[in-house]
């Protein structure tokens, strides 16, 4: 069976925007949650997110790709190329067809369709209630930037990395909720197994800060509540595993790696900070799921994550959780126990310093397992508290196996296992 | 698992949508008749627009069991369509009683939804538009949406709709990749049965034109035909004065499963998908090298995971969006991989009747290739008068033929360069 190590981490996250940096802030427990400006709270009760500063556009050196790009994709352009750029892999790449891209997205935000907007204002009648279609054909269309009609693509950012890096081979645009990025790298995985591929980037972004997103989560009643949170206690407004955690917090960011064939990376001297040895996938059918209870399918796919990886549970040693800080918190813990009983590792997560990066929160939990496996104290200050009540194994001094669950609201669950 | 033990991986179940029928054989019967399904459109007023035609599936009515009825509130026309297709396929199959469920997945290709300015409106109601849509927060937050708007029209809805109905506890995904998101997702599905993640799944893709602002969006590319007087001539792929493609919509499914299981049960097979190959162009993002090399590279793949050689293949169903450019790379592509080398497949395109379905397209045209194999026959490709390429070409006229079909390559470009290449055979090796 082809061995597949990982060779590069990038990372843009509130809290930093490279893997060292990232660490120290969670080894310092330094808060990346802030009062959101990129849109008008005023008089909203959500005003704090997780948004990613100095993004640095310099990095990107095509003019043309750089007016394309809306959050989302910016944030996936930057996170990719430091993720090859940490890998080292692009200039002894000669077969451009023997690399690919597999991106796991959010959804197409709805900003990005303001351009069309802007110039419909006039199309709209009877007090909103009636948009005069013909109006809008006739006289606005001319008025649109026809970049704004590339700018919705969905698979926007894995066409703009396939493009900046010349990558031909395999690819996918996953869209699944939480468990996109966990799917985008388990199938990177898949393509060099198979002989697909020799390397990969893949990924996941998540870009929920913008109105309408930020409305339909604090409809759901996923956030936490804001009133009391001022910049002195921010750092307390999430604290996922906790019996008084209230909520989440959404954060923007996007993680990437570069997987590679373990033959094509010690060729080149490349560095492996650790091997994909496990995946699983499961899905909770027609059953719903419930709080307080664990999930089926995050069950079934942790399972069948520690039997492809040939891993007795005992052998895990640590869980990069998803920490949601809500209520997916306890369908989490619950599903944990479930396979693990009283026996369960240490589960940590980074939400409370990034916010809940959805998409991005699985792959974001591999760039802190992997540097587990170089430091394991350095993981220690964000372990659920409500397990280390319990009968939670420690921390070990070394780390060999990590497990990174995620389960999404639509029923999807999927689990990588992380091996040294 | 080494490639000759993996299992092989049939088709036992195919379900239509489209603006030839409401159905796998309605679609069939007047695909075959080589009727044009482009008209004026009529799902909004597009009266003035550049441009005012497309293929619209007409009279549709949704199979009230094709769907749970908790998930009645998700369902937009692109999810009906799917979950429609799905049910058709599902029942076509007969599998629903004979597979563990933790064996089925789903895999679906879908595309930007059908969001439409009223739909937003709803939610804004009362609020002065002209502040931009940065300043709603607050007015988001204190009108609850009467319907889960951002849900219904997420990518992965249609996945969870079908999943929850047939009870999917296997893998249950979406892809995502504009025109060739149908044909990326039964590609993965075949996939995960041939690799035995899933002894079985439901593969394929939905999308619908009802939005404007996805045809204001192919106005603003310039990529609709604007050959307006005549709708029905609009669509000409392969066709020297092609200009453009004609919006579409619909679904397409194929069941997939593993033949010894589908053996075992007595199963009618379709066909088989013996050979999947993507790529990207990582070139622009609505152009296309000029050297076909992803085309040429996916269709390769194909050919290699199929164990086939060029010849081996009966009919191409091309992606053959009637657009200039696509239509020229990919016939400079087939010839390149086909004729250069000696083979002479017969290609056309079944756009030129049901227009280019975006995120369906993939899939319905994979489900068409399933009949063509089953029926032994090929679908015209309509409007083709004055063909391009190097004159060496065999078209598929503009009548259906009947003659032994034993492989088709189906191909899927899409916007954002990903390119998606099936082959379904009669046989599998």
């Amino acid at each position: 069976m082809t061995r597949v190590v990982i060779t590069g981490i990038g990372l843009t996250t509130p809290v930093a925007n490279n893997i060292d940096d990232f660490m120290l802030a969670v080894k310092n427990n330094d808060c990346g949650l802030r009062p959101i400006d990129l849109y008008d709270t005023l008089d909203s009760q959500v005003k704090y997110a997780g948004q990613c500063r100095e993004l640095e556009t310099l990095k990107i050196p095509n003019k043309k790709i750089k007016k394309l790009l809306n959050r989302k994709d910016l944030l996936n352009v930057l996170t990719a190329t430091s993720a090859l750029s940490h890998s080292g892999i692009l200039p002894t790449n000669p077969d451009p067809k023997r690399g690919g891209v597999f991106v796991g997205s959010c959804s197409t935000q709805i900003d990005d369709f303001s351009p069309y907007f802007d110039s419909a204002l006039d199309c709209i009648k009877d007090n909103n209630q009636f948009f005069d279609s013909s109006m809008f054909g006739k006289k606005c269309l001319d008025l649109i930037n026809p970049l704004a009609a590339m700018k919705v693509l969905m698979n926007g950012g894995l066409a703009h990395i396939s493009q900046l890096f010349n990558i031909q081979g395999v690819n996918a645009n996953i869209i699944n909720g939480e468990t996109s990025g966990l799917e985008a790298i388990i199938s990177a995985y898949q393509s060099i197994a198979r002989g697909d591929a020799d390397w990969c980037v893949a990924g996941a972004v998540s870009a929920p800060v913008e109105p309408f997103q930020m409305s339909q989560a604090f409809h759901s009643k996923q956030l936490a509540p804001q009133i009391h949170i001022n910049t002195t206690n921010i750092s307390k407004l999430v604290e996922p595993y906790s019996i008084n955690s209230p909520g989440t917090c959404l954060g923007e960011g996007a993680v990437y790696f570069v997987l590679e064939k373990e033959d094509h990376a010690i060729k080149r001297n490349a560095s492996s900070l650790g091997v994909v040895s496990g995946f699983g996938f499961a899905n909770n059918g027609s059953a719903k799921l419930k709080p307080q209870k664990p999930s089926p399918a995050l069950i079934s796919a942790i399972r069948s994550s520690c039997k492809t990886a040939s891993l007795d549970p005992d052998e895990i040693q640590l869980v990069g959780g998803q920490g949601h800080g809500g209520f997916m918190d306890h369908i989490e813990l619950e599903s944990l126990r479930e396979v693990f009983g009283t026996n369960t590792p240490p589960v940590m997560t980074t939400t409370p310093i990034t916010g809940y990066l959805k998409e991005a929160n699985g792959p974001l939990s591999i760039a802190a397992s992997l540097s587990s496996f170089n430091e394991p104290s350095r993981i220690t200050g964000h372990q659920s508290p409500a397990f280390s009540k319990e009968n939670t194994r420690k921390v070990p001094d070394v780390i060999r196996n990590c497990l990174i669950p995620v389960q999404s609201l639509n029923g999807s669950a999927a689990a990588i296992i992380l091996s040294r | 698992m080494t490639a000759s033990s993996r299992p092989k991986v049939c088709i036992t179940g195919v379900g239509l949508v489209t603006p030839a029928g409401s159905s796998k054989s309605e679609t069939w019967e007047n695909v075959l008749a080589g009727k044009s399904m482009a008209g004026y459109i009529e799902q909004f007023d597009a009266t003035g627009w550049p441009v005012n035609i497309g293929c619209e599936v007409k009279n549709f009515q949704l199979n009230e069991a094709a769907v749970l009825e908790e998930d009645f509130s998700l369902l937009t026309r692109p999810n009906e369509f799917g979950a429609q297709a799905a049910f058709e396929a599902m029942t076509d199959s007969g599998i629903e009683d004979h597979v563990e469920p933790n064996r089925l997945g789903t895999i679906m290709g879908t595309g930007i939804g059908v969001i439409k300015p009223l739909d937003i409106l709803s939610m804004l109601n009362g609020l002065d538009l002209h502040q931009g849509l940065s300043t709603i927060a607050c007015h988001l937050e204190k009108k609850a949406p009467s319907r889960d708007f951002l849900s219904m029209n997420h990518p992965s809805t249609l996945s969870k709709v079908i999943s929850s109905r047939w009870n999917c506890q296997g893998l249950s995904t979406t892809t995502s990749t504009a025109c060739a998101a149908g044909a990326q997702a039964i590609g993965a599905g075949y996939r995960a049965v041939r690799e035995g993640l899933l002894d079985a799944t439901i593969v394929g893709g939905a999308d619908s034109l009802s939005g404007e602002l996805l045809h204001a969006g192919f106005c603003l590319l310039g990529v609709l035909s604007t050959q307006l007087d005549h709708p029905e001539t609009a669509s000409k792929p392969y066709d020297k004065h092609r200009d453009g493609f004609v919006a579409s919509e619909g679904a397409g499914v194929l069941i997939l499963e593993r033949e010894d299981l589908a053996k075992a049960r007595g199963a009618n097979i379709y066909a088989y998908l013996t050979g999947y190959g993507e790529s990207e162009n990582a070139f622009r993002m609505t152009d296309l090298p000029e050297d076909g090399r992803g085309a040429i590279n996916a269709m390769s793949k194909a050919l290699i995971e199929a164990r086939m050689t060029p010849d081996m293949v009966t009919y191409i169903n091309g992606h053959g969006t009637s657009t200039e450019q696509n239509d020229r790379v990919e016939i400079k592509a087939i010839e390149e991989v086909f004729y250069h080398h000696g083979a002479q497949p017969i290609v056309g395109s079944t756009k030129s009747m049901l227009g280019h379905g975006i995120a369906a397209a993939g899939a319905i045209e994979a489900a068409l290739c399933s009949l063509s194999i089953k029926e032994q026959k090929i679908p015209p490709s309509i409007n083709l008068s004055e063909p391009i390429g190097e004159g060496n070409i065999r078209y598929a006229s503009n009548k259906s033929m009947s003659t032994p079909v034993h492989a088709v390559l189906s191909n899927s470009f899409g916007f954002g360069g990903t390119n998606a290449s099936l082959i379904i055979s009669e046989n599998s090796p």
